[in-house]
């Protein structure tokens, strides 16, 4: 194997103190992998505790911090730094046409902060652990011996920092390291999701950060600002929680979004339909997504007007998402798709993020949330939106980039695993909405025995879910050791990173590389002596 | 398995039956957007899978030619689900205004939520808690048939939400202010062929010293999480066949008046200053008011400073004393301790007092169940709980 | 750093993945102005918590302000803007390559963060001395046992009161409590209709200020004080000027940091990025304060 960013140099050092955009993006895929599997291993301790009502494996206060610690592991160690740090990191630069990002120092910084902040975290388990959700409402976390809450949400301050550069530096990139000739609308869309996904990260955060702040004087200090009994409001709380909490929601699913677009336009060999509207749709729904953080608050007390203004801008969300899955549809029109496992993520992807979307409409429409917050049916909604969107696309862009990230081939027999996710993960989730709509609040340790049966049936899905992600893990590191080699364009892409050797060289690119259409797939063509896709001979200086 | 077909039809098989007077009107909503939600969710399968047939890559099949972007397309695409959207917003708004405001000639009951309980008042006075217990048969919410009841909502410590998912009404009950919810629900008897239960097998009957009497019975739940016993803050609705059979049912149910006395002292308390301190939730330090323990401590009589050691039993006349006098019931040792917190605002002068407050002249007044013992019996109650912690 | 990536282009300061200094010294300031950004929304929730609760407790914040001593705000905002200008001066020297007069504009710049901070410090001991601070510290005197949630001496059952007897009276007195401790001539003017987003809604029948409080910073309290509520103007205030603070030592801190690295003599006309950006962060954080300060100590005042 010749040169390449893995054997470049050598010694712990040598990635700890790295300030290659690609080894900081290992590192990260892997740290934010290990707290998925943290956070998996709780939820199917919570799915085994409901295989019957009463209480079997836990008793409540493990299960109340079970499952809060499922939700903040998942959400600010997980699924937030997961396509941003690990796979934006790696492919940004390259994809983009630049050595690196703007700023590598603080790229190593921002991994380190979240080193740092998930040990402060997950350490406040020491300190007697923390219950009360991840949402920390006050003044629940206010009261008297949950210490543990001072040092998770100390933990998801330091990790908003780590956020924040990332997206800070993403930004920066963009603008700045674009080579001559790649324009704003020749950039891959994965990149103009990832550059909306860094504005919401450089935009909403602060605000998360500064309620934890109040919330940690709050509790401390007592300075009256949530604390009811001191004067405070507990609702503005929900407000600033949420005000942050609903745009991260987006710097989510965006990236997932994101890379969705790439895998239908190379899977399907065809040029991405409507580039323009996709690009728009995740800038929009960035903007829009800043506007509707009331929505989590319909039956908090919040004033009808308000009510009635933020189910309207609800709404206006909804529309960008839909004009995405309409235009991957269109793409798929005359192409000629092949089914690899990268595909079959993505088509689950529009199966799962369509069911999510849709049942959005119900809990956005006002009378009909009423019935349904806080119960199942909001659980299962967003775990189809941010496990079948995010993490399924995020599975998807990891097989994707697998062999450029590795250079070794997985086994694409064993990529059958992703039916097993898919119908383990349709299995546990359906069966909540389900439950949510019959009345199951969230939340409950034991439940009423007229539930019974649809959390049988949900806990059976999550263990099926759980063998199919277990079998993706076990046949990726097979590969590491056992792979083929991989060449350069395994899957026919055309945008940059497919340009240069799996894996890169140290510098990425020798020479400023050439900037085309990154849709245009009509000079490639198959060469089974490699088993990657090659330009055609003159297409290419 | 009849419910499970149902439920691919809507709201028949997805939701509780439709028990109260606003259910249907959500229910209808519900439906309107699980058929569109059907439609679309068809619809892009099933073109996914057509194309995935048609256009699956094979030998002689290449990627053919099409427009790349198409303004006309994609704008119809835009407008059409914006357009379906308003419709599904205006109805939602619509019932959730209905859901929101409660009818003028609402009965009024109150629903204090404290950590992990429900506690009932009823007009008369009355109070019942969520759950049966030893020492009261009554409990739960009990309402008449075809009236409008209005729940006013009001939290001791932490949030709570109020739920029942048969009448399709929540509202989260938040410390510090009062919410409300309301509804009105029929009452079918049991025995006849239009009556529908959820869950199944949900109480029929509720008997008291009085007799049976028949109910529907609705379940109730906080849903909003409250910490440990979050799951077991449930309680039950109980429809009353008719008014009269609900004042016959629970006539001579009224619990020990200490329970509702403390209740009231609670809404009163505030006003004198007392819970800030004393509620259960609050970090501040305060004197010692427990009724359950004795404490070593010096009575302090006027004009000495060497007062005898003596045992003061921390009971309902300490406590009204310290309201009269803040001060004359410690010791003095604790007063003088200079790092004791509330020693030091007690010197200040910060209590209130009936000798400087407003109730000054008026002492009378606030004797008796409406007035000072309620505020006695409401941080009894509470101390009760926070220093047996 | 065992990571050897390497300068080809003969500047020391280039990193290697910039073509030109220019790129990177431009890519450096648009950096720092995004970073300029999230501290602008991170104050924002700030200003956000102070508008919701001038909102709803007016009279708690206009008279809990005057507690707070003008002058001396004054005179911070004054040595701020003075810093401010050295700090101008001192971006100023470094671009021309005038490693003394930078030097000199860094030192008077700290000086006037440290004057800052000393200021700060003389108002934070009068407020804590006279315990006209946050809610939940044990000193404080307007703290929050004088708290009143005003929604409870509002609500009443009208209806029931013809319902039921006992509940009758209990209502009627307890009207008859919130009118004697508002010392309002219109009891039914704060009513409230039940259940329509009932929140803290603002005590409008004020009460008049007490004798004590109008002279300056220091409140005299014998009883109760009669505005109730001032805890939560002073846990405001803390929070407002206290995170503000700790930007004004971090700023500081920045200022040292290049301070040492233009005495080592690592600035040239061509790169002095690391001063341009500390500048940046200064400005704003004088910036903040000039909005602070009208916020807090200028409401209804009279002086």
């Amino acid at each position: 194997m010749k040169d390449n960013y893995l054997t470049h140099s050598r010694g712990f050092l040598s990635w700890a103190l790295t300030l290659d955009h690609k080894r900081i993006g290992l590192m990260y895929l892997v740290a934010v992998l290990s707290s998925f599997l943290v956070a998996g291993v709780m939820a199917l301790m919570i799915r085994a505790e409901h295989l019957a009502p009463g209480a079997e494996l836990v008793d409540a206060d493990t299960y109340n911090r079970l499952m809060t610690l499922h939700g903040a592991i998942m959400v600010f160690l997980f699924i937030i730094p997961s396509i941003p740090g690990a796979l934006g990191n790696f492919v940004l630069p390259i994809m983009l046409g630049a050595k690196d990002v703007a700023f590598p120092r603080l790229n190593l910084a921002s991994f380190y902060l979240w080193i740092i902040g998930a040990l402060i975290a997950v350490g406040s388990i020491a300190a007697g652990g923390v219950d009360g959700g991840w949402t920390f409402y006050t003044p629940y976390s206010l009261q008297d011996g949950r210490v543990g809450v001072i040092g998770m949400t100390m933990g998801v301050f330091i990790l908003g920092f780590s956020s924040i550069f990332t997206g800070l530096n993403f930004v920066v990139t963009i603008h700045r390291l674009r080579p001559p000739g790649m324009t704003w609308f020749r950039m891959p869309l994965f990149l103009w999701g990832i550059y909306a996904t860094a504005l919401l990260q450089i935009l909403a955060t602060p605000v998360i950060g500064i309620t934890m702040l109040l919330l940690i004087a709050e509790r401390v200090l007592g300075i009256g600002i949530f604390d009811p009994a001191l004067g405070g409001d507990p609702v503005l709380f929900q407000h600033f929680f949420w005000f942050y909490s609903h745009p991260a929601v987006y710097i989510m699913i965006l990236p997932g979004l994101a890379i969705i677009s790439e895998l239908i336009a190379t899977f399907s060999h065809k040029h991405i339909f409507g580039y323009s509207f996709i690009a728009f749709s995740s800038v929009a729904i960035a903007v829009f997504s800043f506007l509707v953080w009331g929505h989590h608050m319909f039956t908090s007390g919040m004033s009808p007007l308000a009510a009635m203004i933020f189910s309207a801008l609800t709404y206006s969300v909804s529309i960008p998402t839909a004009v995405k899955i309409f235009n991957w549809l269109a793409t798929m029109y005359k192409g000629s798709i092949s089914f690899q496992t990268p595909m079959l993520y993505a088509l689950a992807f529009i199966f799962l993020f369509t069911i999510g979307g849709l049942t959005g409409i119900f809990l956005g429409s006002l009378s009909t949330d009423v019935h349904l917050h806080d119960t199942y049916f909001v659980v299962a909604h967003f775990h189809y939106v941010m496990m079948g969107g995010t993490v399924i696309a995020m599975l998807g862009g990891l097989h994707y980039w697998w062999p450029k990230m590795t250079g070794r081939m997985y086994s694409e027999f064993w990529g059958i695993g992703c039916l097993l996710v898919f119908v383990g993960f349709n299995l546990t989730f359906f069966s909540q909405f389900l439950l949510g709509s019959l009345g199951m609040p969230r939340r409950y340790h034991t439940y009423a025995a007229e539930y019974q049966p649809i959390h049988m049936t949900s806990s059976i899905g999550s263990f099926i879910l759980a063998a199919g992600l277990f079998v993706t893990l076990f046949y990726l590191v097979h590969s590491l050791f056992k792979g083929k080699l991989a060449p350069a364009n395994p899957w026919g892409g055309a945008t940059l990173e497919w340009h240069c050797s799996s894996p890169p060289p140290h510098d990425n690119f020798s020479v400023a590389p050439t900037v085309g259409d990154p849709y245009d797939y009509s000079d490639l063509s198959y060469d089974p002596q490699t088993g990657g896709w090659i330009s055609k001979p003159g297409a290419h200086a | 398995m009849n419910r499970l077909w149902d439920s691919l039809f809507g709201s028949a098989g997805q939701l509780p039956p439709k028990l109260s007077t606003t259910a249907a009107e959500v229910d209808w909503l519900y439906d309107y957007i699980y058929w569109w939600c059907v439609f679309f969710f068809v619809l892009i399968v099933a073109v996914m899978g057509y194309f995935m047939w048609r256009y699956r890559r094979r030998p002689g099949h290449g990627a053919q030619p099409s427009p790349s972007h198409h303004l006309g397309i994609e704008l119809v695409w835009s407008v059409i689900p914006t357009i379906l959207i308003i419709p599904i917003f205006y109805w939602g708004f619509t019932g959730y205004m209905d859901l929101h405001q409660a009818p003028a000639d609402c009965v009024k009951v109150e629903a204090e939520a404290s950590q992990w309980q429900w506690k009932f008042r009823y007009a008369n006075g009355a109070t019942m808690g969520n759950k049966q217990s030893e020492d009261s048969p009554y409990f739960g919410l009990h309402v008449a048939p075809g009236r409008n009841v209005q729940i006013i909502l009001s939290s001791n410590d932490v949030l709570h939400s109020f739920y029942i998912p048969n009448f399709r009404v929540k509202q989260d009950v938040v410390p510090g202010r009062y919410t409300s919810v309301w509804f009105n629900a029929p009452f079918v008897d049991p025995a006849s062929p239009d009556f529908e239960a959820w869950p199944p097998g949900a109480p029929t009957e509720f008997e008291t010293k009085n007799g049976k009497y028949k109910v529907n019975a609705h379940r109730l739940f906080c849903t909003e999480y409250c910490g440990t016993s979050h799951s077991t803050m449930d309680s039950w609705v109980f429809v009353h066949e008719s008014q009269e059979k609900l004042e016959e049912a629970l006539q001579g149910g009224q619990r020990p008046l200490g329970q509702g006395h403390a209740g009231r002292g609670r809404r009163r308390a505030p006003t004198k200053n007392c819970a800030s301190c004393h509620a259960k939730h609050s970090r501040r330090s305060r004197p010692p008011c427990s009724g359950a323990s004795r404490r070593t401590g010096a009575s302090r009589s006027p004009g000495s400073r060497t007062a005898p050691q003596v045992q003061v039993t921390v009971g309902r006349e300490y406590v009204l004393q310290s309201i009269r006098d803040p001060g004359s019931q410690l010791a003095l040792q604790d007063l003088s301790n200079p790092g004791n917190p509330w020693a030091n605002n007690m010197q200040k002068g910060l209590y209130p007092t009936l000798e400087n407050e407003v109730y000054r002249g008026d002492e009378e007044k606030f004797k008796g169940k409406n007035g000072l013992d309620a505020i006695v019996a409401f941080i009894q109650s509470l101390n009760q709980k926070r220093d047996g912690e | 750093m065992s990571d050897d990536h390497g300068h080809g282009h003969g500047d020391p300061n280039l990193a290697h993945h910039w073509d030109t200094m220019d790129q990177q010294v431009h890519a450096g300031k648009f950096g720092m102005w995004l970073f300029l950004s999230t501290e602008v929304l991170l104050f924002a929730g700030l200003f956000c918590a102070y508008c919701v609760y001038r909102g709803l407790h007016p009279e708690v914040f206009a008279e809990a302000s005057k507690v707070l001593d003008w002058k001396l705000g004054a005179l911070n905002t004054v040595i701020l803007l003075i810093s401010s200008f050295t700090m101008a001066m001192g971006v100023r020297a470094a671009q021309l390559g005038n490693r003394s007069q930078t030097s000199l504009m860094l030192v008077l710049t700290l000086c006037g963060a440290a004057g800052f901070m000393i200021v700060k410090g003389v108002e934070y001991t009068a407020k804590f001395e006279h315990g006209t601070i946050w809610a939940g510290h044990p000193g404080s005197v307007t703290g929050g046992y004088n708290y009143v949630p005003q929604t409870d001496r509002e609500f009443a059952f009208p209806e029931d009161a013809a319902a039921a007897p006992a509940e009758g009276q209990e209502a009627h007195s307890d009207s008859k409590v919130a009118a004697l401790l508002t010392a309002s001539a219109e009891p039914s003017g704060i009513a409230v209709p039940a259940g329509a987003g009932v929140g803290l809604v603002p005590n409008r029948a004020a009460a008049p200020p007490p004798e004590g409080l109008a002279h300056g910073d220091h409140p005299r309290v014998t009883t109760a004080p009669k505005i109730q509520n001032m805890h939560i103007f002073f846990g405001i205030y803390f929070v407002m000027t206290g995170t503000h603070g700790l930007h004004v030592i971090i700023g500081g801190i920045a200022i040292v940091w290049v301070l040492i690295r233009n005495m080592r003599g690592d600035f040239t006309p061509k790169y002095n990025l690391p001063v341009d950006l500390v500048g940046l962060y200064w400005h704003l954080v004088d910036l903040i304060w000039i909005f602070l300060f009208p916020l807090l100590y200028l409401i209804h005042a009279e002086h």
